[in-house]
């Protein structure tokens, strides 16, 4: 198969076979249109990328420290170590290497320091006493300590790797579970508030799928290790997304159809959503939270 | 032909016409795997050869 240029052909999507050169072109484009179109970095921003090692973060990291060289925007690495063990030490140490290479400053905050234990040590009284999935607590305790490093740290952009992929299931996974009012805080632009405690989340890898990010870590020459998470198989996530995997490979597309039919929801949800949740703030931590203590330190004071 | 799986880290030895029939029996989705023969990418259509050696990367990673 090949490229209209007439190179063979590395990848194959809905817009046609693309050659090892129009490929990486076509995924560095779709990229910089997604930050132009919704706003995702302006001139004036902190930047800071969120960050595992993992193949989507250091595609977004590599993409958007281009991005702000280019535009002479201030940029930083943050990493969360949760203490999984024979899992998270492998990405940080990719990251490291990544990070020294392009010359990014790289930070690192972990759960032991922040909440005194690992996600390891934590998991097991997590199920068993309190019926709480170790990716629950990894979810609340990651998102509030990225938040807070970010914060402390001057950003005034928080980008994540959230893919195609990942908005395809968390969109199907709050439709299957009945949570349309957390579909509202999708989109390339996460979230429904705009309290000035929570650094704003963009998602520059919106439009691009998994497997163009593993294709491009894998002709760009990015180093990473393949890592799964030991918990992965615990995850309503993890059925989803092999759910849609098959569909997306039976039906090619389909993972594009269900975020393009999101977005065109996505306006009434907002309007519908928005400002409809009250934020106190934490008693504890002082962050915001919908009751009088945040998830997080309602989580660490069971967990401890 | 020898396939490296890169999820689970195993080798297995099989025969496959096309990356297709090679994704096929060993139950990949099309949509979770990459075909790479010496270095270079192999679509799922591209013919294959007894004696080539295939890494199946994985799409699927992290969380």
């Amino acid at each position: 198969m090949e490229c209209a240029c007439g190179k063979k052909a590395v990848y194959k999507g809905q817009g046609g076979a693309l050659c090892q050169t129009h490929f990486l072109d076509s995924v560095e484009k779709k990229v910089e249109r997604t930050i132009h179109e919704y706003g995702l970095i302006k001139k004036g921003d902190t930047v800071c990328v969120a960050a595992s090692g993992g193949k989507d973060s250091l595609v977004v990291l590599f993409l958007v420290n281009n991005y702000c060289s280019s535009h002479d925007i201030p940029l930083f690495a943050l990493a969360v170590d949760e203490g999984i063990e024979g899992y998270r030490e492998h990405t940080l140490t990719d990251l490291k290497t990544f990070c020294e290479k392009g010359k990014i400053a790289l930070h690192v905050v972990s759960f032991k320091e922040s909440y005194g234990k690992t996600l390891d040590e934590i998991h097991e009284k997590a199920l068993k006493q309190f019926n709480k999935k170790p990716c629950t607590v990894c979810g609340v305790f990651r998102r509030t300590s990225l938040n807070r490093k970010a914060k402390e740290l001057g950003a005034t952009k928080l980008i994540t790797g959230h893919n195609l992929d990942d908005e395809s299931q968390s969109f199907l996974m709050n439709v299957l579970l009945g949570n349309m009012s957390h579909n509202a805080s999708l989109g390339p632009v996460t979230g429904l508030s705009d309290n000035e405690s929570f650094v704003p989340r963009v998602k520059p890898l919106y439009f691009v799928t998994e497997k163009e990010t593993r294709l491009y870590c894998f002709l760009k020459g990015f180093k990473i290790d393949f890592a799964e998470c030991p918990n992965v198989h615990l995850s309503f996530r993890s059925r989803v997304r092999d759910w849609l995997n098959q569909m997306e490979s039976e039906f090619p597309g389909v993972k594009n159809s269900v975020v393009n039919a999101f977005l065109s929801i996505l306006p009434d949800l907002k309007s519908k959503y928005k400002g409809k949740k009250e934020f106190k703030t934490c008693e504890r931590c002082g962050d915001p939270c919908s009751g009088d203590v945040c998830n997080a330190c309602k989580l660490e004071e069971q967990l401890s | 032909m020898k396939v490296y799986l890169e999820r689970t880290g195993k080798e297995v030895e099989l025969r496959a016409t096309d990356g297709r029939d090679l994704l096929k029996q060993l139950k990949i989705p099309e949509a979770e795997a990459i075909l790479v023969r010496n270095n270079e990418v192999v679509l799922p259509d591209e013919a294959l050869r007894e004696t080539d050696d295939i890494h199946i990367l994985s799409v699927v990673s992290g969380g």
